[in-house]
């Protein structure tokens, strides 16, 4: 019976092939999109399980009070929290603390000499600073030396194998030397495979040094730079340890709080849940999303759902050509039961091709997907090596036959339903409830489309928008030059001497130092309030050192007060009156009803421990610091007369800048002979924080393709069957004088009434998660009426087009043919 | 073997109710073979489909083989179908998608024959109408007679105690006509009863008895003058 099934369910699909490799074609696409997604998920659900004691690693981040910093958490914690807690729980196995060097306003120069004597220098800035015990806690493949002993001690680096071979060329280099900040020398005590793509810990070598255990780190409680994770005895509850921890900051910061006005309170963060669920600041790499992951599964199963509408449909409107066959078996004896199963078995080969054909496509598109997702997510759910193990193989065939199950269940009921009586006979008839029932189902696949649509339409004018906007200052044609790092007063005077070199480049048109440029997060927040406001009306306020020189470079203006000159400079560590900037959302903060009030008036600020005064020259206008997601931020500017400027930001006239640079670079190498030369263009800079929403509106974009296609091979085929079922209508209509527009507008009103269902049903959706969307950013477009409109107007289009092409074929028939064809 | 009280059919959409039967009371032996005339819509496929369990009544009761089974579940009545009932129709209603040999094996599979018997009765059924050498080939390559010919072997396959037949001839020329009603005649005279629906005078009296229809009712019953 089964060899029946089979058989007449694939001289079936032969019978009519178009219709069938629609079927295929339409599944295989969700498949396909499906399988990509999943795999995709997985990778992101995989974060960091790979450590042996995946389970029991927990980071303590810190939660502040309310008011206090616009962020909810922090990730990282004070350089004492490590070992006070490891000191107070006998459950605590052990504790890192990982500190990214630029957390410290510091760089990282490491240089290596081969034994040819040749130099390999570079400034890095994926290493980390740690406790030797990291490797107890987190599990990496020791290529050479010792994952016990490897930061036994101070002064020891252990590179990753890129990076071994990066500076000398082999990885067998245990017991080599790297020469850190030109100063000291760092053992190599291990080498270790690339990091894996799904560890949060992203790095290319973790070195310990004696700073980490020096007092006045390893007993601070400020400074809340240092990751910090501890791994637990196996089976310790998290929670017993959660509940002592308010003691514990009471014994130590109480002070603290009291001087700063806030109270922090820590918690234990599983280490699975970081990369997804995290939602601190100042994460050591880019976090995933459990949104964008939960946003990508939806897409996933939105193009699968289209994918099964399409089959459901043009199964259950096809029934009238399998009526007879129906009727002809219920005749000589089938049950309803064995001609449900026939059609599931049918359903399931049509799964089963569409399935085969999704994972091939899937695994062919591995590389493009990852590169569209900008994550290199490998193959562990469905790569060939997994999904031929027995297991997998079971879970397949259980795929196949639910998916069958799922695509045939309803036109199997429909056709098992068939009274042989009136279908051998000729007179059966369509019923209205699966007409309905059809309808129904077109809607929700064109609203399901249509959402897309309109969602890619959303995400790309919000990007186009981000990118037009004027960001209150200028980010063209400027050159940014990593400063080099200054280690005694010969390296601090080459270092000034390079902006003024520069300056006389004839494409240079202005040469400006910074702690910071604007496209990323000023390090350095502290409170400052005006002089005679309390304690508690303290601002938490960015504070950037800036030269005179920085305004006119970055195109900024001046909404009040002046400008820095060169006698502004202030030495920030003394108490001598500071001459400070401030911008317009810090003037607003401290109260004041306009900039100009804000001139001469005096500030409390601190850069460091102490508080020390400064009076505002002058109110800078706001500008985006950081992307358009963000609100402005209160900054404050100070013109140190000593400074590490980290950045030299040069503005150059248009036209060929390559000159220019050359010219840049020669200055630095004369005054930085062997220093790396690193620099960026600030617009490229400043638009590397919309990666990922332009990776997001790929991602929108080719699902929104996908889902087009998919409802347009639905659309097809299921007009072609309603052209077909209506051909004796049409040619009694054209014998009777319609002419072919006419036809046309007559059967795709329907089509037109389905169409406004799907946008009235899409409609609340739209608004809802459009505007929840937009709420992400500070600065949006706002739901334009073309979101709605589009998607519409693009379905019409494709409706007509294709009925359009079917009824030309349809009416150049001979009328007469049609008419004896359905009698 | 087919006994009628009162058999009443009748069809209703929203706004029209037809009588197709109206009190229908006849009366079949076992080895009868009765043609059932009348003009078109006067119930006779209706009443066929009722007698064949494809159909069931609005009121009244058939009994076959002396069991009520007029108000049977649509499983009970396929049941007593495909143990006891062959079918023969005008449009010969063929499996398109199954070839000649599939077409006359199928109600075997649903009776549960094992395969090796049902490939003998297949080949041996096929042989004897002399289509055997089209045994793999699809209906639609047939001709209409052929085709015929392989739905009386799929009617007569399972063995059934009776064969229905609806206009049997309706769709064939006159040949053919001809050589499908002397395979029926044949099957009659090793004992299968047949009911055959027919508007052909000269195929209605390949029966035994004549059964004239009119507005749903019988009007008369004759026998057929060469078994007067």
């Amino acid at each position: 019976m089964i060899r029946n099934y089979f058989k007449t369910a694939l001289r079936s699909l032969r019978s009519s092939p178009f219709l069938s490799l629609i079927h295929i074609i339409g599944l295989a696409t969700g498949v396909t999109a499906c399988a990509l997604i999943f795999q995709y998920v997985h990778f992101e659900n995989s974060f960091d399980k790979f450590h042996e004691h995946a389970d029991d690693i927990y980071r303590v981040p810190i939660r502040y009070s309310e008011g206090f910093g616009p962020w909810p958490r922090t990730a990282a914690n004070h350089p004492a929290t490590g070992p006070t807690l490891y000191q107070e729980f006998s459950s605590i196995k052990a504790y890192a603390r990982v500190l990214h060097p630029s957390n410290i306003g510091a760089n990282v120069k490491l240089t290596s000499i081969s034994r040819s004597g040749q130099k390999v220098s570079a400034s890095e800035d994926n290493v980390f600073m740690t406790d030797s015990s990291f490797f107890e806690i987190f599990s990496h493949e020791f290529i050479y030396g010792d994952p016990e002993t490897a930061l036994d001690h101070p002064d020891n680096i252990v590179l990753t194998a890129p990076m071994a071979l990066r500076y000398f060329g082999s990885t067998d280099v245990v017991g080599k030397e790297l020469i850190y900040n030109d100063r000291n020398r760092l053992q190599v005590t291990g080498v270790i495979a690339k990091v894996p793509d799904n560890a949060h810990l992203q790095f290319d070598a973790v070195y310990t040094r004696a700073f980490m255990h020096r007092a006045g780190v390893i007993d601070s409680w400020i400074w809340p730079e240092f990751h910090t994770y501890l791994l637990l005895e196996p089976g310790t509850d998290p929670q017993t340890i959660e509940a002592r921890l308010p003691a514990i900051i009471d014994k130590h910061m109480t002070n603290i709080h009291k001087e700063y006005g806030f109270q922090t309170y820590f918690s234990l963060q599983p280490l699975i849940d970081i990369h997804l669920k995290s939602d601190c600041a100042n994460e050591l790499s880019a976090a995933g999303s459990t949104r964008t992951v939960r946003f990508l599964s939806l897409l996933g199963i939105i193009v699968l759902l289209l994918a099964w509408i399409n089959y459901l449909n043009l199964a259950s409107a096809r029934s009238t050509s399998r009526a007879r066959e129906v009727g002809v078996r219920k005749v000589v004896g089938a049950l309803r039961i064995q001609l449900v199963m026939q059609f599931i078995v049918e359903a399931s080969l049509v799964c089963a091709t569409a399935i085969c054909i999704g994972l091939f496509a899937a695994n062919a598109l591995l590389h493009p997907f990852s590169e569209l997702v900008q994550r290199n997510i490998g193959n562990a759910l469905i790569g060939w090596e997994h999904l031929s193990a027995p297991r997998n193989l079971l879970i397949i065939l259980a795929g196949i036959v639910l998916s069958g199950i799922l695509a045939g269940i309803y036109p199997a009921l429909v056709l098992s339903a068939f009274r042989p009586a009136q279908v051998l006979k000729g007179t059966f008839s369509r019923s209205r409830q699966g007409v309905h029932f059809r309808r129904g189902l077109v809607s929700i696949q064109m609203a399901l489309s249509i959402l897309l649509i309109g969602g890619t339409l959303l995400v790309t004018t919000q990007l186009s928008f981000m990118n037009s906007k004027d960001l209150g200052y200028s980010k063209d044609q400027i050159l940014v030059v990593r400063a080099p790092l200054i280690t005694d007063s010969l390296s601090y005077v080459a270092a000034n001497a390079i902006p003024d070199r520069v300056a006389t480049i004839g494409a240079v048109s202005s040469v400006s130092r910074s702690s910071e440029v604007p496209g990323r997060l000023i390090a350095f927040r502290n409170q400052t309030r005006t002089v005679g406001a309390l304690e508690e009306e303290g601002a938490s306020t960015y504070l950037q050192s800036i030269d005179d020189k920085y305004l006119e470079t970055f195109d900024v203006d001046l909404v009040a007060g002046r400008n820095y000159v060169i006698e502004d400079r202030t030495n920030p560590f003394d108490s001598t009156l500071a001459r400070i900037l401030i911008n317009e959302t810090l003037s607003g903060v401290y109260g004041f009803d306009s900039p100009e009030e804000a001139i001469g008036q005096q500030v409390l600020w601190k850069l460091g421990e102490e508080f020390r005064r400064g009076e505002i020259l002058g109110v800078v206008a706001d500008y985006h610091q950081r992307s358009l997601r963000e609100a402005y931020d209160p900054i404050l500017y100070y013109f140190p007369s000593y400074d590490n400027w980290r950045y030299y930001s040069i503005s150059l006239k248009p036209g060929d800048w390559s000159a220019a640079l050359a010219e840049v670079k020669a200055i630095y190498a004369n005054h930085f002979p062997g220093d790396i030369f690193e620099y960026f263009f600030l617009d490229e800079y400043f638009d590397r924080q919309y990666r990922a929403d332009q990776q997001f509106a790929k991602v929108c974009r080719t699902m929104a393709l996908l889902a087009v296609f998919v409802a347009g091979l639905g659309f097809l085929a299921l007009s072609m069957l309603v052209i077909s079922q209506r051909r004796k209508e049409i040619g009694v209509r054209k014998i009777l004088g319609a002419k072919s527009l006419k036809i046309m507008m007559l059967i795709s009103r329907e089509f037109m009434v389905l169409l406004l269902i799907a946008q009235l049903l899409s409609l609340p959706f739209m608004i809802h998660f459009g505007k929840g969307w937009l709420d992400g950013f500070a600065f949006s477009v706002g739901m334009n009426w073309y979101v709605f409109a589009v998607p519409v107007i693009l379905f019409v289009v494709i409706i007509l087009s294709i009925l359009g092409v079917q009824l030309v074929r349809s009416s150049a028939l001979d009328p007469v043919h049609a008419l004896k064809q359905e009698s | 073997m087919i006994r009628t009280e009162k058999l009443t059919k009748v069809y209703r959409t929203d706004e029209v109710e037809t009588t197709a039967l109206n009190n229908v009371e006849i009366n079949i032996k076992e080895g009868e073979f009765v043609s059932v005339m009348g003009p078109s819509g006067c119930g006779k496929s209706t009443l066929l489909n009722i007698l064949g369990m494809i159909d069931s009544p609005t009121a009244g009761n058939y009994f076959f083989n002396e069991e009520e089974v007029g108000h049977l579940s649509e499983r009970g009545r396929s049941n007593v179908r495909k143990h006891n009932l062959g079918f023969v129709f005008q449009s010969f209603n063929l499996i398109d998608e199954l070839t000649v040999f599939e077409n006359v094996e199928l109600p075997m599979l649903y009776t549960k024959v094992p395969r090796s018997e049902r490939k003998s009765r297949v080949e041996e059924l096929l042989e004897g109408m002399n289509i055997m050498h089209r045994r793999n080939h699809f209906p639609q390559q047939l001709s209409g007679g052929q085709q015929q010919r392989v739905a009386v072997a799929r009617a007569v396959v399972n063995k059934p105690k009776l064969i229905l037949a609806d206009e049997p001839t309706g769709n064939l020329d006159s040949a053919n006509g001809d050589e499908v009603m002397k395979m029926l005649a044949d099957l009659h005279a090793t004992g299968t009863t047949i009911l055959m629906v027919t508007h052909s005078q000269y195929c209605a009296e390949f029966g035994n008895r004549i059964i004239r229809m009119l507005d749903g009712q019988v009007v008369t019953e004759n026998i057929v003058k060469q078994y007067l």
